[in-house]
């Protein structure tokens, strides 16, 4: 089952590229300071 | 994807970082950008080892068919507390609209 709103979002930290740039994704790095919108999406290649 | 680029200014002006994430690796992510979508303007995730490891936290792995080790298409939306404010799971093929999650964030601005 998914979370659901109001639930405390797991933390968890991540390989991540911004462009080709390779780094870390933490999402408590944006505790206090920023909205997070997390995207999940199916796989590279496929539509949308 | 490109969409969340295309408006990556009003999620700015919301005060909102979005990331996207899936199982693949960082290369593939890079190579996809390249060769296909473009470059993206935010950072791509990859949930590649342990495999689907964040899908699993988030509740959205598939383990069954189509393929598992997939991802749902899942739009969550964490607040600046760490509460979860939008979880939304869409059909697979489904493009999420952006203008659902930008109601969601003006609540919180």
């Amino acid at each position: 089952m998914a979370l659901k709103v109001g639930d405390q979002a797991p933390d968890f930290a991540v390989p991540s590229v911004t462009g080709e740039e390779k780094g870390t994704f933490k999402l408590s790095d944006y505790r206090g300071k920023k909205n997070v919108v997390i995207a999940f999406y199916v796989l590279n290649w496929t539509p949308t | 994807m490109p969409a969340y680029n295309a408006d990556l200014d009003r999620f700015a002006g919301l005060d909102a970082q979005v990331v996207g994430i899936s199982a693949d690796s960082i290369f593939s992510h890079i190579a996809w950008q390249k060769r296909d979508i473009g470059m993206l303007n935010y950072p791509l995730a990859s949930d590649f080892y342990p495999h689907g490891d964040v899908a699993r936290k988030f509740g959205v792995l598939r383990e069954g068919p189509p393929l598992p080790g997939i991802s749902e298409r899942a739009v969550f939306v964490v607040d600046k507390q760490g509460k979860l404010a939008m979880a939304s799971v869409y059909e697979i093929g489904q493009q999420p609209d952006n203008e659902e999650v930008f109601e969601v964030l003006k609540k919180l601005s």
